[in-house]
């Protein structure tokens, strides 16, 4: 390494560009689901810092930009078509147990964003469910509501797309553009990212063939560009705090959020399984890398 | 108060002495009488170490065949105080070179510069005995032993020091000092790089007025230099005042660059986690030996962590310990000792007293 006297990057400059590296995702969901969308996320950001500031009592905390991430990440995660007070319970709840509770930044065990949006996913599921205006249902849904639909009859469906669910394909294939924005800047490991992928896509591997006239367990190629799957292997997973920084761990840890991803979206009561599937992975990762332990 | 006023005197006098030194004419001088100068102008290391270079110089004498290094890699981020004087000083540098060689009668002289344009001027002003390399201003390549071996290909053992194997390191500016003593200019200024501006400040400035602002700072550049302490004054081998970033350092947030940017694989974030916990701990002394303070965790860390401070207290917390433990052995040991010895005595007064008691059942 030669000698500079400045790190690639501040905390904040990393935020900063995780905020511009979310914008193409942003701006296609909106073309998408309409401008609604954008107001969502505001009232997230707007959500997550004000709890932030209150719950220090300081202004000076927000200058590590994390609050802003947080309430950006649950307002993308979050549909549209919600009630205004949705997105506020899950930013506060986010920032309070997800980060405060634990003693603020860089000392959280789980990974703020993911907490809220469990909570409110938990406590409102009706609220969370994806409304398309074409459709009434995403792919996701109905690749789990199935049972008596054909492989034929499911692809022809009006809500897939190209290779994965339709207007998903095009937002996730906007966050993947973005997650490699940040990989090229080497913000994010390339590693996590990628065993992400690939435990979601070794699975599909295995079951796709599995799949028979009455029931499809999806392609890889759907798996990839459904639901949050981008959104969540380049900007969640890869959340340092909460992520391991050791190759080995985080091969272990990707493919242990993608493949839990996988099968709560065949098996599980959710359509889409990345939430708990991270929430899960952050409470092995003391054991994965014991230095993570959450200290006081 | 003639007190006062007579220590005014004096040091005005050494002052005054000190600056009408006669000029050397180094190319009929004999060693000794240059060795004699160098140490008489107080000329001491300015890349650091701070050691006497007369000393330093003599020291190699003792082992020939001897070569000697310029040392102009910059490893300091930040920091262009050698390379601001190679530019403008350079041949006053090559003169330092040459009279340390000629007081050593060294076989070979190398320079070592990290900046290509300086490299290619440097080239048409060398003899025949001299070479001048670029090499890359990486965090390890400004110390002594590893440039020895990039330059000459010459492996000083761990056990060994560069000057018993006739090898002799000197910083640039050093040598600048060097050829200023020979012409009878004592060592009284060096450039220092203010927060990225490089001039000359006189050696004795109280450090905190260099700056000229109420910024905290660094003594040394960001990553590798201390806070001040009270009343500090600049010394000959600080190269850098700096603006002190790590004290509104925001919280660690785990990313492991500072792992990722020590050259010596040393897991820097646990040790920061580690120290954090403001106690000793001697599972850690072996990755602490192997820092050799380079700095460039300091650099790489987005909070602006001062993890090298993190690291130096908690060196200092565990030689206390292990001081601590050491003494506790030994007074131990030395209870230990008190109490066999009694016990010896106890035995052998018992078996004197039986044998007194034997010897008296006889005679009965
Ligand atoms: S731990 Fe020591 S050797 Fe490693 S980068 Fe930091 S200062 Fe350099
Ligand atoms: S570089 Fe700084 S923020 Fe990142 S792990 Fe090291 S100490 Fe923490």
């Amino acid at each position: 390494m030669a000698v500079t006297d400045r790190p690639k990057f501040q905390t904040t400059g990393i935020m900063v560009h995780v905020v511009i590296a979310l914008l193409p995702g942003l701006g296609v969901s909106a073309w998408f689901l309409g401008p609604k969308v954008f107001l969502v996320v505001l009232v997230s950001i707007f959500a997550a810092v004000t709890t932030e500031a209150i719950g220090t009592r300081s202004v000076q905390i927000l200058r590590d930009g994390s609050a802003v991430v947080t309430g950006m990440l649950i307002g993308l995660c979050i549909p549209s078509s919600v009630a205004f007070w949705v997105p506020i319970v899950a930013s506060a709840s986010a920032i309070t147990l997800g980060k405060l509770v634990f003693g603020g930044l860089g000392k959280n065990l789980f990974n703020p964003a993911m907490v809220g949006y469990a909570l409110v996913l938990i406590a409102f599921p009706m609220q969370l469910v994806y409304l398309d205006g074409l459709t009434g249902a995403t792919a996701l849904d109905v690749l789990k509501h199935q049972e008596t639909e054909s492989l034929s009859q499911l692809i022809n469906h009006p809500a897939f797309g190209l290779v994965g669910a339709k207007h998903f394909e095009w937002m996730n294939l906007a966050f993947l553009v973005g997650g490699l924005y940040l990989v090229l800047l080497r913000i994010v490991p390339w590693l996590l990212p990628l065993s992400v992928l690939l435990g979601i896509a070794v699975p599909t591997l295995v079951f796709y063939p599995l799949g028979d006239a009455t029931y499809s367990f999806g392609s890889p190629w759907f798996h990839l560009f459904a639901g949050g799957t981008m959104l969540t292997a380049f900007f969640i997973a890869t959340d340092p705090v909460t992520s391991p920084s050791a190759k080995l761990p985080q091969i272990i840890y990707g493919f242990f959020v993608g493949s839990v991803a996988f099968f709560i979206r065949c098996f599980g009561t959710w359509a889409d399984g990345f939430a708990f599937a991270i929430l899960l992975a952050n409470a092995f990762l003391p054991l994965l890398e014991p230095k993570k332990m959450p200290r006081p | 108060m003639p007190d006062q006023a007579n220590i005014r005197v004096a040091s005005d006098t050494i002052v005054e002495t000190a600056n009408s030194l006669p000029s050397i004419d180094w190319k009929q001088a004999t060693p000794d009488v240059l060795l004699e100068r160098i140490a008489e102008a107080e000329v001491v290391g300015m890349g650091g170490a701070g050691f006497p270079t007369a000393k330093k110089i003599s020291l190699t004498q003792q082992h020939p065949p001897n070569f000697v290094i310029a040392n102009g890699i910059e490893t300091d981020p930040g920091v262009n105080a050698d390379k601001v004087l190679l530019e403008r000083h350079l041949n006053d540098v090559l003169t330092g070179l040459r009279i340390v060689a000629k007081i050593l009668s060294a076989i070979q002289s190398f320079v070592a510069i990290s900046h290509e344009r300086t490299v290619q001027v440097a080239q048409g002003l060398l003899n025949d005995n001299e070479t001048v390399r670029y090499l890359k201003p990486t965090f390890q390549n400004g110390a002594e032993r590893e440039l020895i071996q990039m330059l000459t290909g010459h492996v000083v053992q761990n056990d060994s020091f560069p000057a018993f194997d006739g090898y002799l390191v000197l910083n640039v500016h050093t040598l600048y000092a060097v050829a200023e003593a020979i012409e009878g200019k004592p060592l009284t200024k060096r450039l220092v790089t203010v927060n990225d501006e490089t001039r000359w400040i006189d050696i004795g400035t109280p450090v905190g007025e260099i700056l000229g602002s109420s910024d905290p700072i660094r003594v040394g550049c960001y990553a590798t230099g201390h806070r001040p302490e009270v009343n500090e004054v600049l010394t000959a081998e600080v190269n850098a005042i700096s603006i002190d970033k790590s004290v509104h350092a925001l919280p660690c947030i785990h990313c492991g660059w500072c792992d990722l940017a020590c050259p010596r694989d040393i897991p820097v974030e646990s040790l920061y986690l580690i120290a954090g916990q403001l106690e000793p701990n001697l599972a850690a002394q072996d990755a602490l030996n192997r820092c050799n303070d380079c700095g460039a965790c300091v650099v790489a860390c987005p909070s602006n962590i001062h993890l090298l401070d993190y690291l130096r207290e908690l060196r200092h917390r565990n030689d206390i310990e292990r001081e601590r433990i050491s003494r506790a052995t030994q007074a131990r040991l030395r209870v230990d000792a008190r109490e066999q010895r009694k016990r010896s005595e106890a035995i052998s007064s018992d078996t004197k007293r039986s044998e007194r008691m034997r010897q008296q059942h006889k005679w009965q």
